[in-house]
């Protein structure tokens, strides 16, 4: 899947593709990603990684995300991180992770079952309660979620469109104001 | 410390059966909620991504090949519209649209055009469609090529 991300330093937009990963590519905790990507997914059950790279480095990962789905019929992202360059004041490109997210919500209409179609949902669980409220309030500013239980956040129907249409729509097509960053 | 916009590593397979039985209640509530609009736009946009990730798929092979006749059909389902009845709203007469399905002709810019507007989606889309399968016919013929070029009375005469 082609998309664009913005290169911080120049504002510059810049050509990726999310592509569907092999385990032996997925990142590790050996290459300073806070998880084992590859070991992940091997343990999930009908679970598919993803990872976005930028077409001229194509071989260094700027995102990952692992797509699951309950029992067959349930559109689950099971995980998301962005490399450790594109993290806070490191920050080397932006909207990786909200191309990641979108990508994930189409999966979500294509493989989802009957009810379970176009709606993705994902667990936000962090060590410290205070970490985890003001990670739900990043996914529900940028990423369109809306909270639906103690840990579970969901993005669907109109919110799914939102998503899709701020990062995965050609930023040409947009119209002026809207926020372009991840 | 929150890093990011980190989630997971979490499987949902292990979620305790209550609350799977509690997110399956709020699937279907919502689901019951949806107006008909937004499950006729649900269903289209399913049709309409699924052509999307077929033309970025670096791994489809021509064993694997979906036609424009193959998305035709599933949008045309969803609609529950028959083929005759689409090819006469798009002014198109059926037996000849038949023959750009099964590319006896070639499909133009024009019907990539009423094939937009019609099913709400952007025109290259189509045309990005009968590109990857053209090209996926030529890479068959060209390995069938290479397979059947040893076949050379040249080699077995040794000519040069």
């Amino acid at each position: 899947m082609k998309v664009k991300i913005i290169e911080v330093a120049t504002a510059e937009e810049v050509a990726a593709l999310i592509k569907k990963g092999k385990v032996a590519e997925m990142p590790s905790i050996q290459q300073d990603w806070r998880f084992n990507f590859d070991k992940e997914l091997k343990k999930l059950k009908n679970a598919t990684g993803y990872f976005l790279v930028t077409e001229e480095t194509p071989e260094v990962v700027e995102g990952c995300m692992i797509f699951q789905l309950i029992e067959k019929k349930e559109p689950y992202m099971a995980f998301v991180e962005v490399a450790p360059h594109n993290k806070k004041d490191k920050k080397k490109y932006d909207r990786v992770a909200g191309c990641l997210i979108a990508y994930a919500y189409q999966l979500s209409l294509t493989e989802g079952w009957e009810h379970f179609k176009g709606y993705l949902q994902f667990d936000v669980m962090e060590q410290n309660k205070e970490d985890e409220k003001k990670l739900m309030s990043v996914y529900s500013s940028k990423y369109h979620a809306k909270r639906i239980g103690d840990t579970t956040m969901l993005i669907a129907d109109d919110d799914g469109d939102a998503l899709v249409a701020e990062y995965l729509t050609p930023l040409k097509d947009k119209k002026d104001g809207q926020d372009k960053s991840s | 410390m929150v890093t990011e916009v980190t989630i997971g590593p979490n499987d949902g397979h292990t979620r305790s059966k209550e609350k799977a039985a509690e997110m399956s209640a709020l699937a279907k509530l919502h689901h019951s909620k949806r107006s008909p609009e937004r499950l006729l736009k649900n269903a289209m946009l399913k049709v309409q991504y699924g052509m999307e990730h077929y033309l970025q798929d670096e791994q489809v092979s021509f064993d694997d090949i979906l036609t424009i006749e193959h998305f035709v059909t599933d949008f045309l389902k969803v609609l529950g519209i028959n083929k005759t009845a689409f090819a006469r709203f798009i002014e198109m007469d059926g037996a000849n649209l038949n023959k750009y399905y099964r590319s006896d002709r070639r499909f133009n810019t024009e019907l990539a055009l009423k094939f937009s507007h019609f099913f709400h989606t952007p025109a290259d889309l189509w045309l990005k469609i009968q590109i990857k399968n053209e090209l996926l016919l030529l890479q068959k013929e060209k390995e069938a090529d290479e397979k059947y070029s040893k076949y050379d009375y040249e080699k077995l005469l040794q000519i040069a």
